[in-house]
């Protein structure tokens, strides 16, 4: 089937997100049928360019053409109009139907009403030979027995099937082995020489180099460069690893450091030994893998990673190992082996987390009762098994160091879009500016520990990417408590994707990928590119 | 970069490839064990069977209460074949009970009260369930209201408005013709003989379909490189499925032949398999229940499959409460008791996933077969109605427990 793909062009254009991220002035231009790379990092912009090619975010200035004609899209629907689709995650597939009807889903060819499986199963066949999986898929077996490469092939198979003329995607190669990386890069190159034009955003510089024909490398929301991959001398010099790591990090300014210099890191309070964590669900994939690190009495410690590094995962697994799976390693607290497999363990042993993810096994908060209050922890504030509704149990729960337990409490997810909700109704200490519920969280946790005589803070407390997506208000209010805490002499752990921030905040890094530690650096002596360079990892 | 052996990763679960390497003797035993595992709501059917017929000391296979059986129990397995649809979808519906209830009254006034035709009443009434399915449907499908609720609401309505439509009398003597699409039997068409020609027939018809139909299945996958059962399980299972027909033909051919509700038993699991199987609407329904957000993004109208998934189960239970009013030949305040339940219980014993997109067709009417016997089997035993309540609870949360058993075992999620 000749697919048409429609050539597009970005020219000098601005678009902001709710969130507070965005792009500046972007020029891009993509041919039909060819594929383009988007190079950045986290909060380069790279996910911003596609959405406004995909109509999630709307354009403020600037044009957008699709297919030579300027388009004003209001919502993502009338992208989709035009074919323009964009795959963002997880490849979305239903486990129980066939492979063949997950290629075809909604465009089954049907006569009558009726499904013609042989004709269906002979045509997804044919199709996943061209796409390199002809020996491997059974087309008549469930969609559940496929590997998570094999999964995107389905995905951009549906995306050649749906006649779709532009397909944006974002971040396809997290998660995958060298294999199905280059069953994905293959898939992917495929899909452009059937005439689909397809853009990919990544951080993968060197999977992206072999996909893309250009790269545009994207920083702090601008458009660096485009550089194009070919094979030429010249064009390997402009796409060299470093040159592009260079790029990515052009436009990142390390602002000064701000006073806790001035502390020197006591003791070792917290050691990992070889830890080891399993996804919660997919218990067969570790998510963090033999990682040993230290942290010092009033040390900052960054955790630096990019999109499936693992750093969240190790984050959560430290507190409780109801977040993870078959965690193995040692954990030790003041130097005394700390078994933390709940929640509750791990705050007792010193451990403290602030996160904004969303846990589906999370603390069962319960509502109604004007605190942080879990049902776990229900039992030591009842009196004769009541719970009095009108006291305020704020000041007790950080009296049992439970300060954190809010930010533990599900709800908005992070980098869930426009998750911009006006948190005041939360009360406390009162910060200028609009807070999302998420940043609310990190500002309940760390006020609460502050609020604790020195000698019942937490030894550790783990922060889940505290400043994601604040204003820069706010970004310094969360800054100026964490230094406060940690010259407290509390030891931080601080999971980052700020390039900036991890060089500015913290005394030392970890950087990571792929579940496993890639460096320590001592980022008075790192640079921004040395930084991102072990995020990136050896190719 | 041809060929790329892809090695089924950690995500993988396990099954379902096709692996070369196997000797002859291993894939024919794995051939065998995966059926007995598919199959293992079929082989609970038959151990049913067997204990109740050991346990009523043979009167559970008598000719007569082996078309009771299936006169007892029609309402039910007509339910079941709706409910594993809405179940599949990821949805539920609690209201099933009372719109037969409420269509077997209104179908009352229709034939008794207001003296129409026997059909006109009947296809009346089934569009009174059209009616019925569209309204929950409107709410589930484009208000966006949880059919849990929407159905629970249903149910009480329902229920409430066959109360005023009997006006607090029972609504009794219906035509005869109506009365056999309950209790009617296609017999003696060939004369008064011992054993009814017909019945054997269309058992034999029946059963030379299935060969032909299972060997063109067979000639299919293999002419698509696909892995096929060994011939000689092929013909054994063959074998034993019609020697089963036959018997169970024998048993209908020596009381009275084929019930009428057989009949439209029979039609309703050739369309609904072939619905659920192969058409386009059947497996966007599954698509709908496995992966919503797959199935949208994909372009399926994953409201109107929705709408009329209800619509449909509407339609049904109407059937349902025609076939139960017309074996009663009585239209009461109390008809469809429980049936809501006892449908669920079907489709759930039958292999349906609660979290949607899996379950069949033939799944449900085992299960609804299971509960059938259960029930015969129990009263035929004089056990009271506490007891056979109990046991069947028992048999749901089993048969729901043994399945996630085995879920979890292979390794799925």
């Amino acid at each position: 089937m000749p697919v048409h793909g429609l050539p597009l062009t970005l020219s000098s254009v601005s678009a902001r997100s709710a969130a507070g991220t965005g792009i500046r002035s972007v020029s891009v231009e993509v041919s039909a049928g060819a594929v383009h790379g988007i190079l950045g990092e986290n909060l380069s912009g790279a996910s911003e360019v596609l959405a406004v090619i995909g109509g999630y975010l709307p354009v403020d200035g600037g044009t957008l053409t699709v297919g030579g004609v300027e388009q004003h899209f209001a919502a993502h629907e009338a992208a989709e109009a035009l074919g323009v689709r964009v795959v963002r995650g997880e490849p979305a597939i239903v486990p129980h139907l066939s492979v063949a009807e997950n290629i075809y889903l909604g465009r089954e060819g049907a006569v009558r009403g009726f499904i013609r499986f042989g004709r269906l199963n002979a045509n997804a066949a044919e199709l996943l030979t061209r796409f390199g999986l002809g020996a491997v898929t059974n087309p008549a077996a469930p969609a559940s027995t496929l590997s998570r490469a094999e999964r995107w092939i389905v995905e951009l198979l549906r995306c050649l099937v749906a006649e779709r003329t532009v397909v944006l995607l974002d971040e396809p190669f997290t998660g995958l082995d060298a294999r199905g990386l280059d069953l994905v890069a293959a898939g992917i190159g495929r899909l452009a020489a059937e005439g689909v034009t397809v853009v990919v955003a990544s951080h993968r510089i060197d999977t992206l180099r072999r996909v893309a024909s250009e790269v545009t490398v994207m920083s702090r929301g601008l458009a660096v460069e485009t550089v194009s991959t070919g094979s030429a001398p010249a064009a390997r010099r402009l796409s060299a690893t470093s040159r592009l790591i260079e790029l990515m990090t052009a436009n990142i300014v390390v602002t000064p450091r701000p006073t806790h210099e001035s502390i020197a890191p006591g003791d070792v309070v917290l050691e990992l030994v070889d830890f080891t964590a399993h996804h919660p669900v997919d218990t067969a994939r570790a998510v963090v893998e033999n990682v040993s690190l230290t942290a010092r009495r009033g040390e900052i410690v960054g955790l630096a990673g990019l999109e499936g590094s693992g750093v969240s995962d190790l984050a959560l697994s430290l507190f409780g190992r109801s977040f993870s799976s078959k965690v193995t390693g040692e954990l030790r607290v003041n130097g005394h082996p700390l078994v933390a497999s709940t929640p509750q363990e791990s705050v007792a042993g010193g451990i403290g987390l602030s996160t904004a993810a969303n846990l589906k096994y999370d603390l069962n908060l319960l509502g109604g009762i004007p605190s942080r209050i879990s049902s776990s922890m229900l039992a030591r504030f009842a009196r004769l098994g009541l719970v009095d509704r009108d006291r305020d149990y704020k000041t007790a729960a950080p009296a049992f160091g439970l300060g954190g337990i809010s930010a533990l409490v599900g709800g908005g997810r992070r980098g869930s879009a426009g998750g911009g909700i006006d948190g005041s109704d939360f009360g406390g200490p009162g910060a200028g500016g609009t807070w999302t519920t998420d940043a609310r969280r990190h500002l309940d946790a760390l006020t609460a520990w502050l609020d604790l005589p020195l000698e019942r803070r937490p030894v550790v407390v783990v922060l889940d990417h505290p400043t994601a997506r604040l204003d820069t208000a706010s970004l310094q209010v969360v800054r100026d408590l964490i230094v406060e805490l940690a010259a407290g002499g509390t030891a931080v752990l601080f999971a980052s994707d700020d390039l900036d921030e991890l060089l500015v905040m913290t005394n030392r890094v970890y950087t990571f990928v792929a579940g496993r530690v890639t460096a320590d650096l001592d980022t008075r002596a790192a640079s921004p590119e040395t930084l991102l360079a072990h995020m990136i990892g050896p190719a | 970069m041809s060929n790329l052996e892809t090695k089924p990763s950690d995500d993988t679960a396990a099954g379902g490839r096709v692996n070369p390497v196997e000797n002859k003797f291993t894939t024919a035993l794995s051939h065998v064990l995966s059926d007995l595992g598919k199959n293992g709501i079929f082989i609970a059917l038959v151990l049913v069977v067997v204990v109740f017929q050991v346990l009523t000391n043979g009167v559970l296979l008598r000719p007569q209460n082996v078309s009771n059986l299936i006169v007892q129990n029609g309402y039910i397995l007509i339910l079941a074949i709706g409910m594993v649809m809405v179940i599949v979808a990821g949805h539920i519906d609690l209201s099933v009970g009372s719109v037969a209830a409420f269509v077997g009254a209104v179908s009352g006034v229709f034939a008794v009260n207001m003296g129409l035709p026997w059909w006109l009443s009947i296809i009346l009434s089934l569009l009174i369930g059209a009616v019925v399915g569209a309204w929950q449907g409107f709410w589930i499908a484009y208000v966006g209201i949880p059919a849990f609720i929407v159905t629970l609401a249903g149910m009480l309505i329902f229920r409430g408005l066959a109360l005023v439509v009997l006006g607090n009398a029972n609504i009794g003597s219906f035509p005869e013709e109506y009365r056999a699409i309950g209790n009617g039997f296609l017999t003696n068409v060939f004369g008064d003989l011992n054993v009814d020609p017909l019945t054997m027939g269309v058992a034999a018809i029946a059963i030379v379909a299935l060969i032909v139909q299972s060997i063109r299945t067979r000639r299919g996958r293999q002419s698509y490189g696909q892995a096929v059962e060994p011939i000689g399980w092929f013909i054994g299972k063959l074998v034993l499925v019609s020697v089963v027909i036959l018997l169970f033909a024998y048993a209908l051919a020596t009381f009275k032949g084929i019930p009428v509700t057989l009949i439209i038993l029979a039609v309703l699991i050739l369309i609904y398999g072939m619905v659920m199987g192969r058409s386009v609407f059947g497996r966007h329904i599954y698509a709908i229940g496995g992966n919503l957000h797959a199935a949208e993004l994909s372009g399926i109208k994953t409201r109107n499959v929705t709408f009329w998934l209800f619509v449909n189960m509407g339609v049904l239970a109407a059937l349902a409460g025609l076939v139960f009013t017309a074996r009663l030949n009585l239209a009461g305040p109390k008809a469809g008791d429980g049936f809501e339940l006892e449908a669920i219980s079907a489709a759930f014993i039958g292999g349906a996933a609660v979290t949607g997109g899996v379950g069949t067709i033939s799944g449900a009417i085992i299960g609804g077969l299971i509960i059938g016997v259960l029930n015969n089997g129990m009263s035929i035993m004089g056990i009271g109605i506490e007891w056979q309540q109990a046991v069947k609870g028992l048999v749901l949360l089993l048969a729901v427990a043994f399945d996630v058993y085995n879920k979890r075992r292979s390794g799925g999620r």
